[in-house]
């Protein structure tokens, strides 16, 4: 059988960690981007002549939305190279 | 000791897992249809004789999947599995034969009753067309039963190959596990955007049934596309079950990558076939009210689905490099198991959330260029950058789960 310390178990639980919190924090985001490029769609579909506002406020509204997701991916980093 | 009891274990808490799964969906979505149906008959009740046709051949062909569900139930509760192979073996392969076609069945009887429920409606709106609609609902529904007749084929082979030639038990283990997975909860996703796709072609007959042929044409073009992830599951599953392992692979390690690949296909595969779903949903919602449009709409359906298809892609590549993946005797620790399990669960559920996403901006893209088609290129433009900045978790979760496989 393989040996197991607790250093090895500390390790183990940080990286099946990782792979959680990237997983699942990974969901929110990509939910929530598509919806208001959804939205931004739909604008533009009733008032062309102002796409390029909807565009701006669109990403703006993605950038604050990613946020979690990039909070996600540090800490799975963190996680797997610094635990 | 004798551990043939755990034939039976694997085998009852499989075929429990199946028919609990399995029953749900089919039972919720042909009530749903009951409704409606009731509701058109107070609104047209000389149509009567149509509408009750109609719900009753529709909730039939929805009950398909649940129909499976129990048969492989039963078949689990009083076949004599035991032939003699690695009890371990056995009962993992039948509990995964229990989960995979439970999963199956729930979103199969669920998305299969969503045209049904749209013909119901329909007829009440547009007597006229009443064998049309049937026609539809009947097309629309075989498409979203494929996922679930896919997992009675990997419910059946899962019970009744035999796995271990040489001895090697806990590798098969973990791809008999994963196998199942893959194949049950890949489709999911298929056929409830099938199922929404459906239903959307009949309500828009129902809307403008001159439009009728470009109807039909758009919804099986996007059906095909949202059925994508249930193939690649079954792709997977395939692979799991039919490799061989060497005595070199008897180890938890491979136990768990396998066990990953399988994770990340089948949950990597739900979101994009649910965003697909909704991309088509939208077009064929589209073509209803603008049939001018058709050509139009079916291409940005198109682009939008290519895009909402990427995550499961992602989800493949991981699981492809899970099982070729080969160990050395030194990475045989509790490290790298759970790197390899967290590679899978980092991309499989990382594929969720920007595969309904990219489907949600498709589906109102196509329903934005049905209502003004003049502003047809700024749309798609947008509907693309949009897109890709939801596509972007899904990469960090490709990033992670590549992290995990090669840098432990």
């Amino acid at each position: 059988m393989i040996e197991i310390n607790g250093e090895q178990i500390v390790q183990a639980a940080a990286l099946l960690g990782a792979g959680f919190a990237m997983g699942v924090g990974a969901i929110g985001p990509g939910v929530g981007e598509g919806y208001a490029a959804g939205k931004a769609v739909e604008g533009i579909s009733k008032i062309p002549q102002e796409a390029e506002l909807l565009t701006r406020t669109m990403l703006v509204g993605q950038a604050v939305s990613e946020s979690t997701g990039i909070y996600s991916l540090v800490v799975a980093l963190l996680l797997i190279f610094v635990v | 000791m004798d551990l043939n009891f755990l034939i039976n274990l694997g085998a009852f808490t499989g075929s429990g897992i199946c028919i609990a799964l399995g029953a749900v969906g089919a039972a919720v979505g042909t009530g749903i249809t009951a409704g409606e149906a009731v509701n058109s008959y107070a609104r047209r009740p000389e149509k009567s004789k149509e509408i009750f046709r109609t719900m009753l051949i529709g909730q039939a062909v929805a009950q398909n999947a649940g129909i499976f569900a129990l048969v492989v139930a039963i078949m689990l509760l009083f076949v004599d599995f035991n032939n003699g192979g690695n009890p371990l073996i056995v009962s993992s392969a039948l509990l995964s034969a229990g989960i995979c076609m439970g999963m199956s069945a729930l979103l199969s009887g669920y998305g299969a009753s969503l045209p049904a429920t749209e013909a119901v409606k329909s007829i009440s709106r547009q007597p006229l067309v009443d064998s049309r609609l049937f026609t539809n609902m009947l097309i629309g529904q075989a498409i979203c039963q494929t996922p679930s007749i896919f997992a009675m084929v990997v419910s059946l082979l899962l019970m009744f190959l035999k796995f271990d030639q040489s001895g090697v038990v806990l590798p098969y283990i973990g791809a008999l596990l994963g196998a199942g997975l893959a194949c049950g909860m890949g489709g999911m996703g298929s056929s409830w955007g099938g199922g929404m796709a459906g239903g959307a072609c009949c309500q828009g007959i129902g809307r403008n049934p001159e439009a009728s042929g470009p109807l039909f044409t758009s919804m099986l073009i996007g059906q095909a596309m949202s059925q994508t992830p249930a193939i690649f599951a079954l792709l997977i599953s395939f692979l799991l079950l039919f490799k061989g392992f060497g005595p070199e692979d008897n180890n938890f390690v491979v136990l768990l990558a396998m066990l990953g690949a399988g994770i990340s296909m089948g949950i990597g595969g739900v979101g994009p076939g649910i965003g697909n779903g909704m991309a088509a949903e939208g077009a064929v919602e589209g073509v209803s009210k603008r049939s001018d449009e058709t050509s139009n709409l079916t291409v940005t359906m198109l682009i939008g689905q290519a895009i909402a298809q990427t995550p499961a892609i992602f989800a493949m590549l991981v699981s492809f490099l899970l099982i070729f993946k080969s160990f050395t005797p030194e990475q045989n620790n509790i490290v790298m198991m759970m790197a390899m399990l967290g590679a899978g669960i980092s991309m499989g559920f990382g594929g969720i959330g920007p595969g309904i996403g990219n489907g949600m901006a498709a589906k109102n893209a196509a329903l934005g260029i049905a209502k003004s088609p003049e502003a047809g290129q700024a749309i798609t433009r947008v509907m693309l950058i949009g897109q890709a900045v939801s596509q972007s978790t899904a990469i960090y979760a490709l990033m992670v789960s590549l992290v995990l496989l090669f840098l432990i």
